[in-house]
C-alpha cells in the first residue's frame, strides 16, 4: 500500500466515525453562551427602555399633552349667514367671557352689550331686545347675576317701535358679535347637550385600554399549532445515517400570542381618527425532544414591546354603537428571549433579541357605549409580520395571523 | 406526528437560526456535529478531558463566528477548520506543540500490506491515533487527515518543513506497528 493510499484509508475511517461527547458538554457550552450574552442583554435592555421613554416623551412634547387639557368647544354658526337664512328659532347670544365689572356704570354698559334677539315662530320679524339699564340695582355682583340670567332666559319681545339709544348700541354690538361668529340657537345648544350624552364624541380624543388574543390560524380556532420534525438526519446531505450515534425527534407547539396595551386615539375629522400607544406581546412555544438517551422539553418565551400606528374610519354609526374600519402598522422590539430546558440536564437562560419586528394589519371593528364616556370595543383583524431576523416564533412560522382585540375606550 | 409548518428543515435554516442565536437552532447544530467534531478534538488532544475542553471552546467560537460563514465551501469543512485551529491553540497553550519537532525513534519501515487497516475498527484506530506521541500526532492529523501542506504545518507548529516530512514518515510507521499489534 502506498503511503498516500494509507493516508486516504485512515482519513476515510476518521471522517465517518463519530465519538459520543460527554453528556454535560452541551450544558457547559450553553452556560458559557449565556454568560457572554448577559452583559449584552443588560445593555440592550436599557437601550430599549430608553428608546421607548424617548418616544413617549416626544409624543407629549409634540402636543400630546394637549389631549388632556383642551376644553370642549361648541360649534358656532357661520358669521356670514344673513338673518333671513337663519332658522326660525329662538336665538340668544351667549357671552363667551364675562369680564370683571368694576361698578354699576360699567355694568349698565355691559348689559346693553348683551344682545338677545327673539324670533317668534309665528312672526316673520326678528325682534331684538336688550336688558333694560334700569334693571341694575346694586353693585358689580348683582350685575353679573343679571347678565347670567339674561343669557339663560329667552328675551321678551318688545315693541319694535321703541327705538332707544341703547337698542342702537345693542344692534351695533350684535352685529359685531355676528361678525365674530358667536351666535347660535338655544335649541341647538339644548339639542347638543342632550345628544352628546349619548353620541360618540368623535371630535374628542379617546384613551383605550385593550387586550388581544391571536388564535394564529385563519379558521379562528384557538387550538395550539403543532408541528414536528422527524429528525434532522435528512437535513444535512453530508451526514451518513449509519454513523449518527443517535437521532432526535422534535415536536414543536406554539401558543397563541397574548397582547395587552393602551392607545390614545386622536380625531382627524368626524369620520377619521388616528391612534397610537404602547403594546406588550408574549410569545410562548415549546419543543419536545426525544432520542435514545431520553427526552426533554425546551421552552421559549419571547417578550415584545411595540408602538402601533392605526387609522380608524367610521362606516356606520347609530345610537350607542358604531362600526368602523381600521388599518395600521406596528413596530415592535424584542425585550428578551427566555430559554428553558426541562430534562436530565436542565438549563435556564435569557438572551437579547436583535432587530425589530414590523407588521401591518387591517380589519373591521365595533364599539358600543356602555356609559357616557366609556365604550366597549372589539376589533377582529388580520396582520402580517414581516421577516426581520427575529427568533423563531409563531410569527415567523405563520406570518399571516388572525387577531381579535377587545378593550375599553375612555372618551375624554 | 405531522409536519404542519416549516421550521428548520435544512442546513441553511439551521445556520440562519444560529445567526439569530436561536437556542433551538444551536442545539440542533450541536446534536448534528458534536460527535464528529469531538472525534477531531480527540485526535488532536490525545485524552478525553482535553478533548472536552476543545469541544467546548470550538463550539463557542462556532456560534460567535457563524455569521461570517458565507456559504462558500462545505459547512462541515468550515466547522473542522475552526476546531483544528481551536485544538492547536489549546495545545499551544499547554506547551504540547513545543515538542512537535522532536523526532521520536521508530523501529521498522512502512509496509505496503493493504490488510493492516482492514482488521481494525474506526473506534480502535481513533484510540491508536490519540495515543501517538505529540509530534507524530500533530503532523499526521494535519497532513494525512486535514490535508495541510508541509509548509503550512511548519508555520503552525513552528518547525521546519523537513522536520514535518520526517515526522510524517515516522508517524505512518508507528501507526502501522500499533495497528498490527
Amino acid at each position: 500500500m502506498q503511503e498516500n493510499d494509507f493516508d486516504k484509508r485512515v482519513r476515510d475511517m476518521m471522517e465517518s466515525h463519530g465519538e459520543l461527547p460527554p453528556a454535560d458538554s452541551w450544558n457547559n457550552i450553553s452556560s458559557s453562551l449565556i454568560r457572554r450574552r448577559r452583559g449584552v442583554v443588560l445593555r440592550r435592555g436599557f437601550g430599549s427602555l430608553a428608546a421607548v421613554a424617548a418616544a413617549v416623551a416626544l409624543f407629549f412634547v409634540m402636543g400630546g399633552g394637549d389631549l388632556f387639557t383642551s376644553k370642549p368647544e361648541l360649534p358656532v354658526l357661520n358669521a356670514g349667514i344673513s338673518q333671513k337664512d337663519m332658522p326660525k328659532e329662538k336665538i340668544a347670544v351667549v357671552e363667551k367671557q364675562q369680564p370683571e365689572i368694576a361698578d354699576a356704570g360699567s355694568a349698565v354698559k355691559r348689559f346693553s352689550s348683551v344682545k338677545s334677539a327673539v324670533a317668534d315662530k309665528n312672526t316673520q320679524a326678528n325682534v331684538t331686545v336688550t336688558a333694560k339699564a334700569g334693571d341694575v340695582t346694586t353693585g358689580p355682583e348683582a350685575a353679573k347675576q343679571i347678565v347670567k340670567q339674561i343669557a339663560k332666559e329667552p328675551a321678551v319681545a318688545e315693541n319694535t317701535g321703541q327705538k332707544t339709544d341703547a337698542n342702537k348700541e345693542v344692534k351695533k354690538d350684535t352685529k359685531e358679535k355676528i361678525e365674530t361668529g358667536e351666535r347660535k340657537t338655544l335649541e341647538m345648544v339644548e339639542y347638543e347637550e342632550s345628544v352628546n350624552s349619548k353620541r360618540f364624541k368623535l371630535n374628542k380624543p379617546l384613551l383605550a385600554f385593550s387586550t388581544m388574543l391571536s388564535p394564529s390560524v385563519s379558521s379562528g380556532s384557538m387550538e395550539l399549532l403543532s408541528r414536528a420534525n422527524t429528525g434532522h438526519k435528512d437535513m444535512f446531505s453530508s451526514m451518513d445515517r449509519e454513523q449518527i450515534p443517535y437521532e432526535n425527534l422534535y415536536d414543536t407547539k406554539y401558543m397563541p400570542p397574548v397582547s395587552v396595551g393602551f392607545q390614545v386615539v386622536l380625531p382627524v375629522d368626524k369620520r377619521v381618527s388616528f391612534g397610537t400607544g404602547i403594546n406588550y406581546t408574549l410569545l410562548y412555544s415549546y419543543t419536545d425532544v426525544q432520542n435514545r438517551n431520553g427526552s426533554e422539553r425546551q421552552e421559549q418565551t419571547v417578550h415584545y414591546i411595540g408602538v402601533p400606528f392605526n387609522l380608524y374610519v367610521n362606516i356606520l354609526e347609530s345610537k350607542g354603537f358604531r362600526l368602523y374600519a381600521n388599518t395600521g402598522v406596528m413596530l415592535e422590539k424584542g425585550l428578551a428571549l427566555k430559554y428553558k430546558v426541562i430534562g436530565d440536564i436542565p438549563e435556564n437562560h435569557t438572551q437579547s433579541v436583535s432587530g425589530v419586528q414590523w407588521s401591518v394589519g387591517a380589519g373591521i371593528g365595533g364599539e358600543y357605549m356602555v356609559h357616557k364616556n366609556l365604550g366597549l370595543y372589539a376589533d377582529p383583524s388580520v396582520s402580517y409580520f414581516f421577516p426581520g431576523g427575529q427568533p423563531v416564533t409563531v410569527r415567523t412560522v405563520q406570518p399571516l395571523q388572525f387577531k381579535f382585540e377587545v378593550g375599553l375606550r375612555f372618551h375624554l | 406526528m405531522t409536519v404542519r409548518h416549516r421550521e428548520y428543515s435544512n442546513e441553511k435554516e439551521v445556520i440562519e437560526g444560529c445567526v439569530k442565536r436561536d437556542p433551538r437552532a444551536q442545539r440542533i447544530l450541536y446534536d448534528s456535529y458534536s460527535s464528529r467534531l469531538f472525534t477531531v478534538a480527540l485526535r488532536y488532544a490525545g485524552d478525553r478531558e482535553r478533548a472536552k475542553d476543545i469541544l467546548h471552546d470550538g463550539f463557542i467560537t462556532v456560534f460567535e463566528k457563524i455569521g461570517s460563514y458565507n456559504g462558500s465551501g462545505s459547512f462541515e469543512g468550515w466547522l473542522r477548520r475552526i476546531f483544528v485551529n481551536t485544538a492547536l491553540m489549546a495545545l499551544r497553550k499547554a506547551d504540547v506543540l513545543k515538542n512537535s519537532g522532536e523526532l521520536n525513534s521508530v523501529a521498522g519501515e512502512f509496509s505496503d500490506n493493504p490488510s493492516a487497516l482492514d482488521e481494525i475498527s474506526s473506534k480502535e484506530l481513533l484510540k491508536v491515533i490519540a495515543s501517538m506521541p505529540d509530534g507524530f500526532r500533530m503532523v499526521f492529523n494535519m497532513f494525512a487527515i486535514e490535508g495541510y501542506s508541509h509548509q503550512e504545518i511548519a508555520e503552525e507548529l513552528n518547525i521546519s518543513e523537513s522536520s514535518s516530512r520526517s515526522q510524517l514518515s515516522r508517524a505512518r510507521v508507528w501507526l502501522q506497528e500499533r495497528i498490527r499489534r
